[in-house]
């Protein structure tokens, strides 16, 4: 834990450093254009002012209108972008109505201001402009209110036992469903601004308390120091901030269910969202992600546990099987039992390539079944692959140019590489299966080893946010170890997984349960 | 940044630059070795004749979905000849179009002919040969050990699976010993004990297991027939053995056959000077053929000191056969003696030649649980 | 923007690192001659050279946590010149604690060479009949050659999770083969002399060394575990094990066949039938999954080597990586000195002898030389005193 300190002293410092050379100071480009100028109390004046900045842009709305007060005033906004009721009803209305005396309109978020580059950013965010003749302010009235996918399942991540909501394109409401679950005044959200030309909105979420302090700082910082013209997705953000671009596995954990957001919140996790996207992210992620899923902590711990159990073995069965295969039946055939070897010889004896060969190419078939399947609309697609699956598989067998144990096996691995709860992680994975099939055609077991000590070297290299990937398995921690093959009973899970230095250790207080 | 990724790639890139195949050799490119059978070459004394059993994956059912079972030999079988094992299979490696494959060989078959001159020099490439297994079963042919080889038995396609079946299942029953090649080894290096090996004998279509071989160093000096190796697997393995047929006294054309399910075994040395093994047998009785017309218990009690009297006699005349004929201690006594007496006896006899005379006895203790289904 | 961090690593390793450490560098290719080098000359009684040998080691052990102890955080490296040297005139013991440290690296860099070596036989010899044993000694440098880019705690880390690699396939190939076994051939223990027990330890000592790594990596543990428990745990740990593979290997073989085989505990494996497993001839599997157990110790001491370079000449990590780079084409060429596989048990058990010269003289010469200073410095406190 120590090293943890001493690597956020260590960014720190640097951050300071990177500072005071004045790299690290946030530029926003595509709002520079916007000439840093006030408005003026002349409502057309402001209006050219404004329109001169979109230029020629047919869907900037100019509603002008006469104040009860007989004072000139325009709404200025963009279409689509807003709340029509709310400009009309509580905007309009309101001001032309005699009767109401309150001098401001009645939306529920108002701002004054009388900057140009402002009033921009906020009419490009789906805010209406007020301006009123012989007033410098205008206001800025939050009428964002667009065409949105309502809150549905998760596609990705779905569960037999589990809330059903996931998180949608829309970011507030993404909040909403975090704070709907998490009641505690101590959940901050931090809002930051990304994308020069996107200005995409972000929200780091944490709950003061449990996170790490630093650990926030760093997450923060880091999102400061992403300069991309475009955010497009959350992908954007995870790739910017992980620690080590190049590795083949995710160092920081997505999601598309709030609960699991929710969870890792209480577990000292910082969440990442990102408007325009409905998966979040979740930092610092560690290895147990690749086999961990929300609903294990829904269930009863047994069946959980064994779930887990399954879902290790099939994510080494989609790891390891083909080049297992090639191993065996290339390099030691003397491992099979004599009676399975002849058999698999009777099957082999028409193929012509060597295994290696065969399994590339099988398992390659099945990479672009998987995609095709992926990429065709709805209905069409499982049957696609079952067709292809079935009707080459069985042909490719007949025509003697691959051994039935070769399909097996290349069904299982694919079958096995889906198990695991993270889409992200099963890529890793997947990927990662052809250079150990290469391997293994060259130095049969010796070469998996090889590969896999290169694998678990990376992997303790790795450090996600500080905190290293492979814990608490390797710095060993026996608490951390019963949420981690295992997933122990809730109510022994008394404290909290201590690899984030999370701040508030008890989970569960003692006086709080009575025996 | 992303350095190590740079050296993990290099590692890769690097591994594959290096290196080509040298060891992948995929199945079929492998004629994989079942059996191997050696006999003295009848010509010239000089030779052995090595005779190999190759499966021909082809034809055996279940390759690419065409029945195979077509009574068509679903194996090949070889005969070479030369000075050594060795020089006999680069013999037969000239007439194959693939590598030998011995790492799948389950079965060393020797003709008792070879058996008997010792078989010291075919093991030392056995022994040296990474591919070959410890696990597989030498076994000693009556006759030409070829014919082990050549048998047909249908039941198998490939007559070693056969074979293997044949020794495994008499394993699990206890009435085979589970004589290794590992086992071979083991016991001719270590000072105490005596090899032994299966017996076959071998047929146009079949074979039968006729009991062990036992050796005496690395010759074979004697058999012993199935009875007398049950005895044997009682006081040496703790197995079982198989049913045993007893005539019963006062009766004529009455038997009485006792199946022992369990065995236990003990060894006794008195002063080092003499040895006495306890064996006790638990089983049922599975045969009568005649009515004795006695009160269950004391039927009981009866068949117990009868099987009793008759299996110390059959150990006795084992124990003649073993010590005085053969002079080869198979049961394991010199390792007993060595483990407790070493300072009294081990260190100041020669057990190879003081095992003859070593006085041994054998004391059974016969325990009849139950009589089958039927009362009495 | 580069996020991995500087120097921030120091004194991290836990307890259980610090087991893992040790552990996985004593047991690495030693295992595999184990039962025929301890029988040799204890026969049946092969097991209690292990005991011995452990016990023998962990005196050594100790002296090297307490050199650590009174000089917390330096390295070997580090404390030599101030062991060998005066406050007054520090190049003294620059100069004097060369030697010292040139031995210590030299002879861990040839037991790099000769343990990949002896792994490279044992492949070449009973898996990959075929391949060049260049190859095999070559893909485990480069192995090798990838922890090197790294620093101390990720060595720690990936000792830790190969521990579990190393253990288990010793405990199951011991505990499958006691189905075959015959106690028999243990008894009787009490027929050896004092004298050969002495041999019989002698001839196995290349399995107890590896700890002298710690030299090294003692400084980084982390400073309230207690060291002592963690050197003694290790070496009880590699005990016990190589304990149950001798007794394995005597039980089932007896001595007299344990002498004629070139690696018995291969040949224990091979002669191991697991009822119910798919999988029949498992010695592949294992020497696939001991390429962890050689690796580890491999590694281990290559990284000491060049870390140690790196302390010595104050340099950071590029330099590291520069190193071990170059250093391996050496090394590579060192390990096919020996021409045939008696010239390399030769040359392993002469790495036991420096071992035993490394791992007991050292530390003691270390500890004269600290005391002598002592008594030194008090006297002179006391003179200025009077």
């Amino acid at each position: 834990m120590s090293s943890l300190n001493q690597f956020f002293q260590a960014w720190q410092k640097r951050k300071e450093a990177l500072q005071s050379k004045g790299l690290d100071q946030h530029s926003n480009k595509s709002m520079e254009s916007v000439s840093d100028v006030t408005l003026t109390t002349n409502v057309e004046e402001n209006i050219q002012l404004i329109q001169a900045q979109f230029g020629k842009c047919d869907d900037l709305v100019v509603r002008r209108f006469q104040t009860k007060s007989k004072a000139q005033a325009a709404i200025v906004f963009i279409d689509g972008m807003v709340d029509r009721n709310v400009i009309s009803d509580f905007i309009i209305r309101y001001m032309t109505t005699p009767d109401i005396t309150y001098q401001d309109p009645a939306t529920n978020e108002l701002d004054l201001t009388d900057k140009l580059r402002q009033i921009v950013r906020n009419i490009l965010s789906g805010c209406a402009v007020l301006i009123i003749d012989g007033c410098q302010n205008a206001y800025l009235n939050n009428t964002r209110g667009w065409d949105r996918r309502s809150v549905e399942e998760p596609q990705t991540e779905s569960v037999v036992r589990g809330p059903r909501d996931g998180f949608c394109e829309t970011l507030c409401v993404n909040a909403a469903l975090i704070r709907f679950r998490l009641k505690d005044p101590n959940l901050r959200v931090r809002h930051m601004v990304v994308g020069e030309r996107t200005q995409t909105d972000i929200y780091v979420m944490y709950i003061d308390g449990i996170a790490y302090p630093p650990m926030v700082e760093e997450v923060i910082a880091r999102i400061e120091s992403v300069h991309l013209d475009s955010v497009l997705e959350s992908g954007y953000i995870e790739q910017m901030i992980q620690d080590r671009r190049w590795s083949p596995f995710p160092q920081i954990q997505n999601t598309e269910r709030p609960d699991k957001v929710v969870a890792n919140l209480l577990e000292g996790k910082i969440g990442i969202l990102v408007d325009g996207t409905p998966f979040g992210l979740i930092a610092p992620a560690v290895f147990s992600q690749f086999y961990q899923s929300p609903e294990d902590y829904y269930e009863r711990f047994y069946i959980a546990t064994l779930i887990r159990f399954i879902r290790i073995i099939s994510i080494s069965i989609a790891l390891l099987l083909p080049s297992l295969y090639i191993a065996f039946s290339s390099f030691h055939p003397e491992m099979i039992p004599s009676r399975l070897v002849i058999a698999m010889a009777a099957g082999r004896s028409t193929v012509p390539f060597p295994s290696l060969i065969e399994a590339l190419f099988m398992e390659l078939a099945i990479e672009i079944l998987r995609e095709a399947s992926v990429r065709l609309p709805g209905p069409i697609g499982p049957t696609i692959g079952i067709v292809g699956a079935l009707v080459v598989g069985e042909a490719a067998v007949t025509a003697g140019l691959v051994s039935p144990v070769m399909v097996i096996i290349v069904a299982v691995t694919t079958i096995g590489s889906f198990a695991s709860p993270s889409y992200s992680a099963a890529i890793a994975i997947r990927m990662l299966r052809f250079p150990v099939m290469i391997l293994a055609g060259m130095f049969g077991l010796y070469g998996i080893m090889l590969f896999l000590i290169v694998i678990l070297i990376h992997l303790s290299s790795l450090k996600s946010f500080g905190v290293p990937y492979m814990s608490p398995l390797s710095p060993l921690n026996l608490n951390g170890m019963k949420d981690l093959f295992l997933r122990a009973p809730h109510h022994l899970m008394k404290r909290r997984p201590m690899m984030f230095h999370v701040q508030d250790k008890i989970r569960i207080r003692e006086e709080d349960n009575p025996k | 940044m992303g350095k190590s990724f740079r050296y993990f790639a290099l590692l890769i890139i690097c591994t594959i630059l290096l290196t080509g195949c040298w060891d992948r050799r995929e199945l079929e490119e492998r004629a994989s070795v079942l059996a191997i059978a050696i006999d003295q070459d009848e010509k010239n004394e000089n030779l052995y004749k090595m005779t190999v059993q190759i499966p021909i994956p082809i034809k055996i059912a279940g390759s690419s979905g065409k029945g195979g079972g077509n009574n068509a030999d679903a194996v090949k079988i070889m005969s070479v000849t030369g000075r050594t094992v060795t020089d006999a299979s680069n013999n037969l490696q000239m007439r194959l179009n693939q590598r030998l494959f011995l790492g799948h060989t389950r079965i060393l078959a020797v003709s008792e002919e070879v058996a008997r001159k010792g078989i010291q020099d075919i093991m030392d490439s056995f022994r040296r040969e990474p591919q070959i297994r410890r696990l597989l079963w030498p076994i000693v042919v009556r006759g030409k050990a070829s014919t082990l080889l050549e048998i047909k038995p249908r039941i198998e396609p490939i007559p070693v699976v056969f074979l293997m079946g044949l020794i495994e299942n008499g394993m699990k029953l206890g009435r085979i010993p589970d004589q290794t090649l590992g086992d071979y080894f083991n016991q001719t290096s270590n000072l105490t004990m005596e090899p032994f090996l299966n017996y076959v004998e071998a047929s146009k279509n079949e074979v039968s297991w006729k009991g062990v071989a036992v050796f005496r160093g690395h010759k074979m000096v004697g058999k012993l027939d199935d009875m007398q190796t049950w005895i044997l697997l009682q006081l040496r393995n703790e197995k079982p053995g198989g049913d045993i047929v007893i005539t019963l006294p006062k009766t004529k054309n009455g038997y009485v056959s006792f199946r022992p399910h369990f065995a236990k075994k003990k060894v006794i040395i008195h002063n080092s000077s003499s040895a006495t093994f306890h064996c006790e047998l638990q089983g049922d009785i599975v045969e009568l053929t005649e009515d004795l017309k006695i009160p269950a218990e004391q039927f009981v009690l009866q068949m117990q000191a009868l099987i009793k009297k008759e299996m110390e006699n059959r150990a006795k005349k084992l124990l003649q056969q073993v010590q005085k004929q053969y002079n080869s201690d198979i049961l394991k006594l010199g390792l007993t003696l060595r483990a407790k007496h070493y300072q009294d006896y081990w260190k100041t006899h020669n057990w190879k030649e003081d095992f003859r005379d070593f006085p041994v006895r054998v004391t059974y203790t016969i325990k009849l649980r139950r009589l089958g289904m039927e009362m009495q | 923007m580069s996020r991995r961090e500087g120097h921030g690593w120091h004194q991290t390793l836990s307890m259980w690192q610090q087991i893992c450490l040790i552990t996985s560098t004593l047991i690495g290719v030693g295992v595999l001659t184990l039962p025929r080098t301890t029988s040799s000359k204890l026969f049946e009684a092969g097991w209690i050279a292990p005991l011995i040998g452990s016990a023998g080691a962990y005196v050594s052990l100790w002296l090297i946590v307490k050199l650590s102890r009174r000089y917390p955080g330096e390295t070997f490296i580090e404390y030599s010149h101030k062991v060998w040297g005066s406050v007054r005139r520090p190049w003294v013991g620059k100069v004097f604690s060369l030697p010292w440290i040139c031995i210590y690296l030299v002879y861990l860099y040839f037991s790099t060479a000769v343990v990949s070596r002896v792994f490279g036989e044992v492949v070449v010899t009973s898996v990959l009949l075929q391949t060049p044993l260049e190859v095999v000694l070559i893909t485990m440098f480069l192995l090798v050659l990838f922890l090197c880019m790294h620093e101390v705690e990720v060595v720690a880390r990936v000792n830790e999770l190969l521990f579990p690699f190393i253990i288990l396939p010793l405990l199951f190939i011991a505990i499958a083969s006691f189905q075959k076994a015959e106690f028999g051939n243990l008894l009787p223990i009490n027929h050896v002399s004092f004298h050969s027990m002495l041999e019989g330890v002698y001839e196995g000592i290349y399995s107890y060394s590896g700890f002298e790594i710690m030299f090294v990596f003692f400084a980084y543990a982390q400073q309230n575990t207690n060291r002592e428990l963690a050197g003694f745990y290790s070496l009880l740990i590699a005990a016990l094990l190589y304990m149950l593979i001798v007794v394995a290997g005597i039980s089932v073989f007896g001595y007299e066949e344990l002498q004629r085989v070139t690696w018995p505990t291969l040949e224990l494996v091979k002669t191991t039938q697991v009822p119910g497993l798919i999988l029949e001839r498992l010695e592949s599997a294992f020497l696939a999954v001991w390429v962890s157990a050689v690796f580890t110790t491999v590694a281990n001491a290559y990284y000491v080597v060049v870390y140690s370079l790196r302390q010595l000449f104050r340099k950071g990590i590029r330099f590291q990586r520069i190193v071990a780079a170059a250093l391996l084409v050496p090394l590579f060429f060192f390990a096919l000195i020996p021409q045939n596989i008696t010239e390399v048990f030769k040359w392993a058990s002469l790495l036991g002898l420096s071992s035993l010269v490394i791992n007991l003289l050292f530390p003691v010469v270390y500890w004269v030389a600290i005391l002598i200073r002592d008594m030194v410095t008090r006297r002179e406190g006391r003179n200025i005193d009077g």
